[in-house]
């Protein structure tokens, strides 16, 4: 194998004889022109004449003079001169000249032999790489395959067409032009290039080049991308719910463990050591309740100084109009239930049963007021009917419907939903004051009931059924329709008729107009005495459902308890079930209790009555005042709180907590006879009582805070008086039962004893008795004259001596 | 005997005002002695338990040196008192507002 290129260490070689080394610099380098010697030329040839002329030339300074004589003697003329790079003979010097032909042969020589060997180890070292690379492949297979003739597979073809070759000769052109006519003056001017393309000047002609007429084509392409779907599938195992129970006892520890450890000493240890402890925190616990809340079980203090104000009953707004109310008595007084600061008022004319006999054949009309808090001095709109109304209530569910109860005993109904309508309009138009009286809106009245199915008597009092309940047709029973509309009433007049009316009155096919009576119909008489029961008020339970007992007053000052339903077996059934005199005039109010469904407060004369449902005597009598009391109600915040209105228009608070021997506050609401009182149902910080009054005006007064809210308790206390005034009647009527007793054995030992002394014995005994008598008063008689004499005597006016008459 | 001593002491507490009941329990909540219905015993000794031995470790942790002595759980209707010793529990229910 070839050792490479064979680059020898460089040693330190001797020079050939004949043969100098020097150095030249480069200037001399350039003179002699030997600066293109390098690397790639080793080896040139330099004329000895250009030597000596530098030798000469340059004199001393020349490169060459020191070997100037030995230049001269060399026996050629073409001086070989070679670059020594790599400084061989270690002396610094760049250059090797040689001097004798046959050192320059030999040099030359040399240089061949040097390029031979490097071609040589070049070729060597080819077949060496060669021959590697076949050892390598050999190795994969053991033959090698002759290199096979190139065969053509039409490669050379494309190469070919690929190609550009010249398909003719080069053509050779060649212009001549006539010298004289180079230089020539020329002139120039401008023309117009339409002209020139049109002229026939231009032979060139614009024409349609097909090279230059490709088309621009569009073409349209479109692309979507979308998600690649892949259908996967996923078995899960179906893990099903399964019921698991555990069952399980608690620890016990049997009798006998039991009985070790209690008797056991332990036990005895731990007790006594704890027992302190637990003294203490027991005893603790009965001392005290620390955990008690003190500010909840504070009681209100209601009369603490310096809060006058909140005591006080004041007026919150009055409203009278001129028209419709001055003058009239206010009879029957409803608020509005929803609406805040509406209400409706009755006023009705205040003059005798004789004065109405006489204006009995003009037409008049009356009407009921509903005021709107907002406008004082208009009443909002006006309810108008042909007689006066003395009982009217809003529907609790559909305010718009007024059922009202006139004089003449027929039942009235009016729909406002129009007139709500257009007020909510106007509401929403205008804020601008209309000048002028603004024309009150009037509602003509839309039902009336039929005359002779009606009332005989003015209608006095009027309820509406609680929702969803009705009264069925002939037997009065109680149903629940369950509905959400209060469509059923119930009226009350003097004529002792109860009436139940419902508002969807047919209308009857054969007269086409709708004749209006009441479903089902009550007579309520006084029971012992003959008579129907002048009714004024009546009061029904309607806490929970609809009972069908209920309670009603008189004229005659009776509060009877009655039954409306009809019991299938009897004919003319009964349904007054008891009655009890309670005042000496007419009962003007009646009212149960909004805490307690038994309890029943009636109005009348001079007093006022507390009744318990089923107790014939009144559980609390009120003292009479001086005036006649004309209605009252319950105070629907404070259990144990009663209004009552009087004659001279003094209102009266009576605060049954507070002292029931007399009212607790009184307030004068105005100098006229209070009529009516409603209070408005709404619970809310403000407590609105309507008070009107026989001269057409209608006060709202605002209750105080004291009288608002309920003194801790104050129902349990309530109650409890109730109960304890209910044993006191309780026990009044024991006692009574029990004198009667006595009385009648008093009465019976009496006789016995006559009987048994015999008739004569009897007199005797009689007489004895009598005797006895006589007797006493004599002798008392006897003493009184001696006495008498003796006071004389000493006076001197008889004589002693005179007689004893 | 230790069973008299036992009984008056369970008289004593049983004795005072309000007092609803009394278990004695062992230190695994066992019940051993009580004049409630089993039901309830066995229900109150398991929670009560739980709850003392909580609130012991709540004292100890705070301060090792310290230790449970007494525990009164006050609620709205009664008070349960639970004295916690090392081998016994007792368990009393007092209703504090019992007028």
């Amino acid at each position: 194998m070839a050792e490479g290129e064979g680059d020898a260490p460089p040693e330190k070689a001797v020079a050939l004889k004949n043969c100098e080394s020097i150095f030249l610099t480069g200037t001399t380098v350039k003179i002699v022109g030997l600066d293109d010697m390098g690397d790639n030329l080793l080896m040139k040839v330099i004329e000895k004449e250009t030597i000596l002329k530098d030798i000469q030339f340059r004199g001393a300074i020349s490169d060459f003079h020191c070997i100037k004589a030995k230049i001269t003697k060399s026996d050629y003329d073409q001086l070989l001169i070679r670059y020594n790079k790599d400084d061989i003979y270690g002396d610094g010097n760049n250059y090797e000249l040689c001097l004798l032909k046959a050192s320059a042969d030999a040099w030359q020589k040399e240089l061949a032999d040097k390029e031979a060997a490097i071609a040589a180890a070049a070729a060597t070292a080819a077949a060496a790489a060669e021959a590697e690379a076949e050892a390598k492949s050999t190795k994969k297979k053991k033959k090698r395959k002759p290199a096979a003739e190139w065969v053509s597979q039409g490669s050379e073809l494309e190469i070919e067409e690929a190609m550009a070759k010249p398909t003719r000769e080069l053509l050779v052109v060649s212009i001549a032009r006539k010298r004289r006519e180079f230089g020539a003056s020329h002139k120039f001017s401008d023309k117009d290039s339409q002209e020139l393309w049109n002229s026939s000047q231009m032979e060139c002609r614009p024409f349609k080049d097909p090279n230059f007429e490709l088309k621009r084509l569009e073409h349209e392409l479109g692309i979507q991308a979308i998600a690649s779907k892949v259908l996967v599938s996923v078995q899960a195992t179906n893990n099903m719910p399964q019921n698991g129970t555990t069952q399980y006892e608690p620890l016990a520890m049997s009798e006998e463990e039991a009985g070790t450890h209690i008797h056991g000493e332990n036990m005895d240890g731990f007790l006594g050591g704890i027992t302190d402890r637990y003294e203490l925190a027991l005893q603790q616990n009965e001392v005290m309740d620390i955990f008690e809340d003190e500010f909840a079980s504070l009681a209100e203090e209601d009369n603490a100084p310096g809060t006058k104000s909140a005591n006080v009953i004041s007026e919150y707004q009055s409203f009278t109009d001129l028209t419709y109310s001055k003058g009239k008595k206010v009879s029957a007084i409803a608020w509005m239930p929803k609406r805040k600061g509406v209400v409706g008022v009755a006023c009705t004319e205040p003059v005798t049963f004789d004065e109405r006999i006489e204006s009995a054949g003009r037409v008049k009309t009356s009407a009921i007021l509903i005021w709107n808090f907002v406008d004082p001095i208009h009443p909002q709109y006006v309810l108008e009917a042909p007689f006066d109304v003395f009982a009217f209530d809003f529907n609790p569910k559909k305010p718009e419907i007024v059922a009202g109860g006139c004089y003449n005993g027929q039942i009235i109904l009016w729909n406002t939903t129009s007139v709500q309508a257009q007020m909510r309009k106007k509401e929403k138009k205008t804020d601008v004051d209309e000048t002028g009286e603004a024309a009150i809106p009037v509602v003509k009245h839309h039902l009336l009931s039929a005359i002779e199915s009606s009332h005989t008597l003015p209608v006095t009092d009027i309820i509406w059924l609680p929702e969803g309940i009705e009264v069925m047709h002939k037997t009065g029973k109680v149903v629940e329709t369950g509905g959400s509309s209060c469509n059923m009433f119930v009226t009350l007049a003097a004529d002792g008729k109860v009436l139940f009316w419902d508002l969807r009155a047919k209308k009857d096919p054969k007269r086409g107009e709708i004749i209006w009576t009441p479903t089902y119909s009550v007579t309520l008489t006084r029971l012992d005495i003959a008579g129907d029961l002048s009714a004024v008020k009546f009061s029904f339970s309607t806490i929970s459902g609809l009972k069908s007992t209920f309670f009603g007053t008189s004229m005659d000052g009776e509060v009877v308890y009655a039954d409306f339903l009809r019991p299938d077996d009897v004919d003319h059934p009964e349904f007054t079930k008891s009655v009890s005199s309670a005042h000496f005039g007419p009962v003007l109010a009646l009212q149960r209790s909004p805490f307690f469904e038994d309890i029943i407060l009636s109005i009348g004369d001079w007093s006022f009555k507390i009744y318990k449902e089923g107790i014939a005597t009144p559980i609390f009598s009120s003292h009479c005042s001086d005036t006649y009391l004309n209605t009252g109600c319950w105070s629907p915040t404070r259990p144990g709180v009663i209004y009552t209105a009087k004659m001279d228009g003094v209102m009266e608070v009576w605060d049954l907590l507070d002292r029931s021997h007399e009212a607790s506050m009184s307030a004068t609401v105005s100098s006229y006879p209070i009529a009516a009182l409603a209070f408005w149902p709404h619970k809310q910080a403000q407590q609105l009582l309507a008070v009107g009054d026989s001269q057409g005006v209608l006060h709202i007064l605002e209750l105080p805070r004291n009288l608002r809210r309920p003194v801790q308790n104050e129902e349990k206390i309530m109650e409890k008086f109730f109960d304890r005034e209910l044993s006191r009647v309780k026990y009044v009527e024991e006692r009574q039962k029990i004198r009667a007793a006595e009385l009648k054995e008093k009465e019976q030992a009496a006789q016995a004893a006559l009987v048994a002394a015999g008739a004569s014995g009897a007199a005797p005994a009689k007489e004895d008795k009598k005797n006895s008598d006589d007797k006493y008063d004599e002798k008392m008689e006897q003493e009184y004259r001696t006495l008498e004499r003796e006071f004389k005597i000493q006076l001197g006016l008889i004589d002693e001596n005179e007689p004893m008459s | 005997m230790a069973d008299a001593a036992v009984e008056e002491t369970m008289k004593r507490i049983n004795s005072h005002k309000g007092v609803t009941g009394i278990i004695i329990v062992n230190n695994d909540g066992i019940p051993i002695r009580t004049t409630l219905d089993s039901n309830i015993t066995v229900q109150y000794a398991a929670l009560v338990t739980h709850m003392a031995s909580k609130a012991r470790s709540v004292v100890r942790t705070l301060d090792p040196q310290n230790d449970l002595v007494f525990l009164r759980i006050r609620s709205k209707k009664h008070e349960i008192m639970v004295a916690p010793e090392t081998e016994y529990v007792l368990i009393v229910v007092q209703n504090p507002s019992a007028t």
